[in-house]
């Protein structure tokens, strides 16, 4: 077993150019992953980001302008699709309809080519492992959305991929559904233990169930790393907005002693602690903090690193509530404080006075830089603060 | 294989075959009116003799002109016949529409030959029609003027084309949206008036293929002259036939041709170019 | 549903449709007129026409002609249509726009014209005619019908299901065989049926392409010189009528037929 189950190195693909007359379009730009056997994989972005394009370019049915394409160690960029070890869940479930559901999961190459008897045992596996036994016979136009995905589910199983690459699956189906589908598949990708690789635009499904994400957008991968790492500690402005709820406040070094930044944002002041992390003064940066992790202080009681403001709304969502403060200089905070009752839970109300608090820990400083390939503005990692 | 591949094997065949049975046929009938005769070594010679009688031969313009002339009477009557079956059609006709349209339609996709002879048994001197006439006492010797003129060839016509007519305009009228001819009636127009106004004009993409679909082909029309035209009903095509059959004429055939094919692909282009600016729509 | 059946529109949609059967009916009447010649009123059931006709060889001849010629013609038309078929609804690639206009042209082209050219084009190439100079004329005129009938078939599934085939583990031709083919198979056999009807009852191009040996329609028209044997043509007339309205309503019905699209669940 090779070290990485797909390898991706400065893969580009471009569509249109001299031949056709169109504009070139790049699609997918400079793209390197390495993708760990048995690995959750999730590729998450908005539409457009290049993120399907890269799965079809996995899958075989585009082929890559430049760069390499490994999978279990083997070149592939050059492979049909039909002779690589992966098989792909569809978007639209891509069932046949002519075939009923036994003969859809039994469809793949690599079951025809087994003896009659272990056929079917393979297909009942397949169904089972997606909670449709003894669903064999029916047409697949008589199922519900969820149930002709977990077909398309198991067919692509029981053809014994080495990977499995996932099209924005659960796209069509409802909420509730959907959340019961993504625990679902995360218990089986375990039971089958082969590399899933998933494609969402859905931070929050991302979340749930990768292992590790990578967060692409115009065709660039901005992050790779764990839900927590990325959640916790956003690469780029982009990736900070994109995951979950930031408040985002341009900011300049006003001074620098001591390990400590002084910043000037939103014609308030606020230090930062640096760790490292070389600045200087009057640099231009972006200051971040989740919601969840600002507190919300009355004026009076607030001492160092905080931003005052003016509360304009507060919302009642069950457990949390939402606040929306509003600074002297226009911009606005979202700060969610977890509604745990108690003696400690303060009331505020539209219109007071309030003061916002974090740790030094919970700021990011993400710092702005021109990156040079094809004059796309990469805003890069922000040096651990 | 990849994607190009594909397409070429799938391509090949058809577009072969296209070239080979079309596109060279034509080529070829174009370049045969510059031979000097059909035959031998008459064939071998080029000239534009045949070119200059053709111009010189009005009779032979004339009845050109004279199955346009058929041509425009039958697509006409065809699209009076055909414009309120597909209003019923696609107004009025509810679920069933498709099965009544079809039902419409088989009778005209049986033989051409066979619907026409059954209309030169029905317009005979001795035929159905004036046979039913005497019977009933209202003639003495029945009419013979129904067989054999242009007047038989435009019957038989239209009754072979008002099914094929009728098609696209039910089909334009199927997608003018009800909405539309709500709009209409509610900003007080009556039924008539929305119908000038709104249907109408809106159907006209329907409307001018049909008349179209109709007119072109009966331009070249010869085989129901042929059984029910007679000496009076002689069409442009039967004259093209003849110099294939009888007189052997063949490059002053192929000429004949060429000009009914140059003025049919005009009258297409003239087609095209009124949809387009009829679907440029001024309510 | 019910109001409509007496509507002026239901009214004149059941004149026309009596106006388009009628003369259809008068044959399949006459057919059985126990009388040598096509008059009112009618004299007595006889089914003799019918019997006589058994025995004419020549016709039986002309049958068999047109029936192998019809087959032949429809089998080519059919895998020529559905080629460019495929390739038109599912792949990108230039002149797409100009085959269909060129396909599509023997539709509204004087059949006159066609048969000109094909006849001149057979000659400088020292071709005889035949029945297969016959055939490859046929096999024109049918192709524009096969190319709607699928392509508006192939249209109607989704587009990647070539794509998943072969995703687990067909080549594309694989994929076609187990996939697209079989989902088109009614369509296919309706194209087909189409063909061979039109072929069946081609008259006015296979006139200019005939060699020696002649099918069915020609045989028609050359007896129509023969007064006696109206009745016998009649008769052979109606035969065909009826024949042609069942192999066309069956096509029909298989057109509309096969499995749903594929395209939304049922729920």
């Amino acid at each position: 077993m090779n070290e990485y189950a797909v390898e991706l190195r400065d893969v580009v693909k471009v569509y249109g150019g001299r031949r056709s007359g169109a504009r070139a379009v790049p699609a997918v730009r400079k793209v390197s992953l390495a993708i760990r056997p048995g690995e959750f994989f999730t590729l998450l972005g908005p539409s457009g980001c290049g993120k399907t394009t890269t799965l079809r370019l996995i899958a075989g049915f585009e082929q890559p302008s430049a760069g390499e394409l490994l999978i279990d160690g083997r070149p592939m960029q050059a492979v049909a699709p039909n002779q690589r070890p992966v098989n792909t869940v569809f978007q639209n479930y891509a069932l046949f309809p002519h075939l009923n559901v036994a003969r859809n999961v039994g469809f793949g190459k690599r079951v025809r080519a087994l003896p009659r008897a272990e056929q079917e045992r393979q297909v009942a596996q397949a169904l089972e492992l997606v909670r449709l036994a003894g669903y064999g016979e029916r047409r697949t136009w008589q199922l519900s959305g969820g149930q002709q995905q977990r077909v398309a589910l198991a067919r692509a199983l029981a053809n014994r991929p080495s990977v499995l690459l996932l099209d924005e699956p659960l796209g069509a189906l409802d909420l509730k559904l959907r959340k019961q589908m993504q625990s679902e598949l995360k218990q089986l990708q375990s039971r089958v233990g082969i590399t899933f690789i998933y494609v969402t635009h859905d931070q929050e499904e991302a979340l749930t169930m990768s292992d590790r994400i990578a967060v692409m957008a115009e065709g660039h991968v901005l992050q790779i790393g764990d839900p927590l790492t990325i959640y916790e500690h956003p690469a780029t402005r982009f990736v900070a907005e994109f995951i979950g709820e930031t408040n985002l406040l341009d900011a300049t070094v006003d001074d620098l002693y001591e390990g400590l930044a002084c910043l000037r944002l939103a014609g308030q002041e606020a230090q930062v602690p640096l760790n490292g992390t070389p600045l200087r003064h009057g640099q231009h940066v972006c200051w971040s903090v989740r919601p969840e992790r600002l507190l919300l202080l009355p004026p009076e009681e607030a001492q160092s690193n905080l931003l005052r403001g003016r509360l304009r709304e507060a919302v009642y969502i069950g457990t949390d509530t939402r606040f929306v403060v509003e600074l002297p200089s226009g911009e606005a905070l979202v700060a969610r404080v977890q509604n745990t009752g108690g003696a400690g839970s303060r009331q505020f109300a539209p219109g007071d006075e309030v003061a916002l608090c974090w740790r030094p820990e919970d700021a990011r400083l993400l710092v702005e830089e021109r990156g040079q390939a094809q004059g796309y503005e990469l805003l890069t990692i922000d040096k651990e603060r | 294989m990849d994607q190009r591949g594909r397409v070429l094997t799938l391509m090949a065949p058809p577009t072969l075959w296209l070239l080979l049975l079309f596109v060279l046929p034509m080529g070829a009938m174009a370049l045969f009116t510059f031979r000097a005769g059909s035959f031998g070594a008459e064939r071998e010679i080029w000239t534009l003799e045949h070119y200059r009688a053709f111009a010189g031969n009005w009779p032979f313009q004339r009845l050109l002109v004279r199955s346009a002339f058929v041509a425009l009477l039958t697509a006409l009557g065809s699209l009076v016949l055909a414009y309120p079956l597909a209003y019923y059609l696609a107004f009025h006709a509810g679920e069933g529409r498709l099965l009544l349209l079809t039902l419409i339609l088989v009778p005209a996709w049986t033989s051409y030959l066979l619907r026409i002879l059954a209309w030169k048994l029905i317009l005979g001197s001795n035929g159905l029609l004036n046979s039913l006439l005497i019977s009933l006492g209202l003639t003495a010797e029945g009419l013979p003027i129904l067989l054999y003129s242009p007047a038989a060839v435009v019957i038989t016509l239209i009754y072979v084309w008002t099914p094929f007519t009728a098609l696209p305009i039910f089909a334009a009228l199927q997608r003018i949206d009800r909405r539309l001819l709500e709009a209409a009636a509610d900003l007080g127009h009556r039924p008539w008036e929305v119908f000038l106004r709104v249907t109408l004009p809106l159907s006209m993409p329907g409307v001018l293929a049909g008349f179209f679909f109709a007119f072109i082909p009966t331009v070249g029309e010869y085989v129901t002259p042929l059984l029910v035209g007679g000496a009076r009903g002689v069409m442009y095509g039967n004259l093209i036939q003849d110099q294939f059959v009888r007189a052997l004429n063949w490059p002053l055939g192929a000429l004949m041709s060429l000009v009914m094919l140059v003025s049919v692909l005009l009258a297409l282009l003239l087609f095209s170019g009124l949809v387009r600016q009829s679907t440029r729509v001024r309510l | 549903m019910r109001r409509a059946q007496f509507s002026p529109g239901a009214l004149y949609y059941a004149l026309m449709a009596a106006f388009l059967y009628l003369p259809l009916l008068l044959l399949v009447v006459f057919s059985f007129n126990d009388s040598p010649t096509l008059a009112f009123p009618l004299k007595g059931f006889t089914t003799r026409w019918y019997g006589e006709l058994l025995l004419a060889g020549e016709l039986l001849a002309a049958l068999r002609n047109s029936l192998l010629v019809a087959a032949g013609a429809s089998l080519v038309a059919t895998v020529l249509g559905t080629m460019a078929a495929l390739a038109l609804t599912r792949f990108e690639f230039p002149g797409k726009g100009a085959f269909l206009a060129l396909a599509a042209m023997p539709l509204v082209i004087p059949y006159v014209v066609l048969g000109v050219a094909l006849l001149i084009a057979f000659s400088q190439a020292g071709i005889k005619l035949s029945l297969w100079t016959v055939g490859l004329g046929h096999v024109v005129v049918s192709v524009p019908y096969v190319l709607l009938i699928v392509m508006a078939r192939l249209a109607g599934f989704e587009a990647n299901l070539e794509e998943a085939a072969m995703d687990l583990g067909e080549s594309y031709w694989g994929a076609l065989r187990r996939v697209t083919l079989p989902m088109a198979g009614p369509a296919l056999l309706a194209a087909y049926l189409n063909a061979f009807t039109t072929s069946f009852d081609e008259f006015a191009l296979s006139f200019f392409l005939t060699g020696s040996e002649t099918t069915l329609p020609i045989y028609l028209y050359s007896q129509l010189r023969f007064p006696a044997r109206l009745p016998l043509v009649v008769a052979l007339a109606a035969l065909l009528i009826v024949g042609s309205l069942l192999v066309l309503l069956i096509s029909e019905w298989l057109r509309r037929l096969g499995p749903p699209s594929g395209k939304e669940p049922a729920l």
